[in-house]
């Protein structure tokens, strides 16, 4: 059933990469993808490699989760590499064909290219394994919470972003019963033309619209009566504390660009000019 | 010959998933033309998966569904033909309604059938007519009706593709006892006036005795009993074990019997009163 | 000694303003008094569009009526600063499980009214893990809401309103939309707050199955108490009960049919053993 979708991925655990402050995890993540673009050479992609490795390694979760999160992009990492070797030129020729030419420098490329998305998707996907929907917006909340200087009312927008990760296993659900009735009634939602096909979505868009108006009226009200006013004096439950652990993981990642950084310096660029 | 048949039907959830498990099973099954069938059974029972087979919607994995001789899955013609000729109303079925007017939105189902705008008016009009809808309320947006209208405006949108069989799926659900029993009685007289095969899927013991001619139990995904009301209602220990529960009444009876009576059963308040009346009449 | 009273309900009137809706006549509430004591498990009976939900709504000040008052533990509700105060006393479960959890884990949601309140978060733990095993969902704390049964997503909405350490709890028909079993575990669940945690109880509903089991049943029509009592009283009048488009319990029911057909039996029978007796009683007479 759809019913069954996981919304954000999250893989129940208690690994250490668990137990890290989501605020720092978006950090780390982000540092982590910036570095990812700075490699030149083998040596500095090998250590990202081993990192990536490393971090999936402490996470405890499955390395068939972990697959099954790049099997999306599998197809466009594959397409990419096949044109970046027929298409980059520069370097040694390897085949150097009539019509097909193949180069160091394309090889390299597709290489780099192929790594470096995998290794990207990898560590994303280790922060919303490890990370529940609820910190996650709750460490966005906080991370983006300078921004109330310039009147963004941050802790508003968080509270539709969880509104929204709550609701749409409801709404999937609604659609799917949605769409059961009107098949019922004998409508026909696979074949025609792209108009006929999206006139044959009006009778599941009305409904869906009116049902989730009339959520969206009962939810404020049932809001109102559990006092949320959307203003400053609310606290949290779950409180979010930086914590020696935290320091440590911020030192492994300042050393792990510092190590790419100095491997980009002594092996020099792979690719050439 | 049966109107509706299933001949070792099963369905899995989830299939090829880790969490796969079977919905039905090894279901064999004929329901006669013209009975008032109650499907009765805890949630997650199967009862809701059981019913969505016959018109279609869902697919089973192994097995055969005969709806009026023809094996729905035969074709992709005949598949379709099962859509019109079972006709079912999901829950909460106020849910799909979503034209401009409430007739429009009746007429939706003949529409798809491809009838001519004459049929489909008159089908319109006495679809309305079945679940008791005013003519005036048809040129009315179906938004502005009340709970109880909206859902009877529903159900005769599907009763207006003249289905062989209708199935309802707790069609009573979230009503106040109004609103349940004018539902009740417009399914009664519908299928007094059509002929037609009424399959009621239910919670509630009580109602599916006071209008059903069958009674079907489903638990742990498979068919436990199929009969009369008699012959399922007297099972009650068995009722019990699987978590559903005889109406109040035959709880007053099964006291009684105990205690030395010999009243036999009743399942509804009009059967017991005459039972008992008939007995302690004398002392009046 | 006379029991304290929590919500106070004088001469109130309301209808809902809509131009264009003539079907806005329905939940009208007219003229409505009633004094409910702290303590007690109240049920509020009546077909749809009686007005039993807009009595709901008057009770924390989601609605505010046009004439008369509403008092919540001695604060008027129409007073716009006191909000908060009146809905920290008087909460409120409603029809449709899925439209009032917020959160994305069970712990989360139970914790966002005391979160809104400003609690100490040491002690939002504390009253969030109490909630949860008062209503016997502890061990469904890290779950998602949405993978729960009915039954269980309103015990779970039931325990967000325990957290805030409400004194009232307004129920508006919390089981019209659950099965048999789901019904069961939430009506279990009321009667547990109310007699183990004195929490005073205003469950609204159409199932009279349901209201024998309060202290004081109260019948509505058209914005107005037509009946009001307990239990055994109020059923005792099947005929006007089904003229209000109501139900009586079976076993009264059946009671009222063999009196008036000239059957010796009693007429404030509701349940099956009373029932039963009474019948045996009446055939060993003869």
């Amino acid at each position: 059933m759809i019913k069954d979708i996981t919304i954000g991925q999250y893989y129940n655990g208690n690994s250490v990469l668990h137990r890290l402050d989501a605020r720092m995890k978006i950090i780390l993540t982000v540092a982590f993808i910036v570095s990812i673009f700075i490699c030149k050479n083998f040596w500095s992609l090998g250590l990202m490699v081993l990192f990536t490795l490393q971090t999936v390694i402490i996470s405890r979760v499955p390395l068939k989760m972990v697959l099954k999160s790049i099997k999306p992009i599998a197809i466009i990492v594959l397409f990419t590499s096949v044109i970046n070797i027929f298409y980059i030129k520069g370097g040694t020729p390897l085949i150097d064909g009539r019509y097909i030419d193949i180069t160091t420098n394309g090889v390299f490329t597709a290489l780099f290219m192929a790594l470096r998305i995998v290794c990207l998707v990898v560590v994303s996907s280790m922060l919303t394994y490890t990370t529940t929907p609820t910190m996650l917006t709750d460490a966005i909340e906080k991370l983006l919470s300078p921004l109330k200087i310039f009147k963004i009312p941050v802790s508003t927008l968080a509270m539709m972003m969880t509104l929204a990760l709550r609701f749409i296993p409801t709404l999937v659900d609604e659609i799917d019963r949605i769409t059961n009735a009107q098949k019922a009634r004998g409508a026909n939602l696979d074949d025609g033309n792209f108009i006929e096909r999206i006139k044959a979505l009006v009778p599941i868009i009305v409904p869906l619209f009116v049902s989730s108006i009339r959520r969206a009226i009962e939810l404020a009200d049932a809001m109102d009566c559990r006092c949320y006013t959307g203003g400053p004096g609310r606290t949290r439950m779950k409180q979010m504390k930086f914590c020696l652990r935290d320091f440590i993981a911020l030192i492994f990642i300042v050393l792990f660009i510092a190590g790419i950084v100095l491997l980009n310096y002594y092996f020099g660029a792979v690719l050439v000019k | 010959m049966p109107i509706l048949s299933m001949q070792g039907v099963a369905h899995l959830y989830n299939k090829g998933t880790p969490s796969q498990s079977k919905a039905i099973y090894d279901i064999n099954l004929d329901i006669e033309e013209g009975e008032l069938v109650g499907i009765i059974g805890h949630t997650g029972s199967g009862k809701s998966t059981l019913v969505q087979h016959f018109n279609g919607i869902l697919k089973p994995e192994c097995g055969k569904i005969i709806v009026d001789g023809t094996d729905i899955w035969s074709s992709k013609k005949a598949t379709r033909e099962a859509r019109f000729k079972v006709g079912l109303c999901f829950q909460y079925p106020e849910y799909q309604l979503f034209e401009e007017t409430v007739y429009k939105d009746i007429s939706f189902g003949p529409k798809n059938m491809g009838l001519n705008e004459e049929e489909i008016h008159k089908r319109v009009l006495l679809a309305a007519e079945y679940v008791g809808l005013k003519k005036e309320l048809l040129e009315k947006s179906p938004f502005d009706l009340s709970g109880g209208e909206k859902r009877r405006a529903a159900i005769a949108g599907v009763i207006a593709m003249q289905p062989k069989v209708l199935i309802l799926d707790e069609p009573t659900a979230g009503l106040d006892p109004r609103g349940r029993d004018k539902i009740l009685d417009m399914i009664k007289s519908y299928r007094e006036k059509t002929g037609s095969t009424v399959l009621l899927v239910s919670h509630s013991m009580e109602d599916v005795a006071k209008i059903a001619t069958k009674v079907l139990v489903m638990n742990n995904a498979r068919v436990e009993m199929y009969g009369t009301v008699d012959e399922v209602y007297s099972r009650s220990e068995e009722l019990r074990n699987i978590g559903l529960n005889i109406p109040q009444v035959s709880k007053i009876f099964e006291l009684l019997n105990k205690n030395g009576l010999n009243l036999g059963s009743a399942y509804t308040v009009e059967k017991a009163a005459e039972i008992i009346l008939s007995k302690g009449g004398a002392s009046v | 000694m006379e029991d304290k009273v929590i919500i106070k309900f004088d001469n109130v009137s309301f209808a809902y303003k809509n131009e264009e809706d003539e079907t806005a006549a329905t939940g009208v509430v007219d003229g409505f008094s009633i004094d409910v004591p702290e303590g007690q498990f109240l049920a509020v009976l009546g077909h749809n569009g009686c007005g039993k939900s807009t009595i709901a709504k008057l009770m924390n000040g989601i609605l505010v009526p046009d004439s008369g008052k509403v008092t919540v533990d001695g604060i008027d509700t129409s007073d716009d600063a006191k909000v908060t105060d009146v809905r920290k006393t008087v909460g409120m479960v409603f029809q449709n499980p899925d439209n009032q959890i917020v959160a994305t884990i069970v712990e989360d949601d139970v914790a966002f009214g005391p979160e809104n309140l400003g609690v100490d978060p040491k002690e939002i733990r504390q009253r969030v893990d109490d909630a949860l095993m008062a209503v016997g969902m502890y061990d469904f704390r890290g779950r998602e809401p949405h993978r729960l049964s009915g039954g269980q997503k309103q015990r779970v909405a039931i325990a967000g309103v325990l957290a805030m350490n409400t004194k009232c709890v307004v129920m508006d028909e919390p089981t019209a939309m659950l099965d048999p079993h789901g019904r069961q575990e939430v009506m279990d669940t009321i009667q547990m707050l109310n007699k183990e945690r004195g929490i005073t109880v205003i469950l609204i509903t159409h199932y009279m199955d349901e209201a024998v089991k309060a202290d004081r049943v109260v019948v509505m029509d058209e914005g107005r108490i037509v009946l009001d009592g307990v239990p055994k009283d109020v059923f005792k009048n099947v005929e006007k009960l089904k003229t209000l488009g109501l139900d009586v319990p079976q076993a009264t029911e059946l009671a009222y049919r063999l009196r008036k057909a000239g059957f010796p039996i009693a007429d404030d029978i509701l349940d099956e053993e009373e029932c039963a007796a009474a019948i045996l009683r009446a055939l060993e007479v003869k």
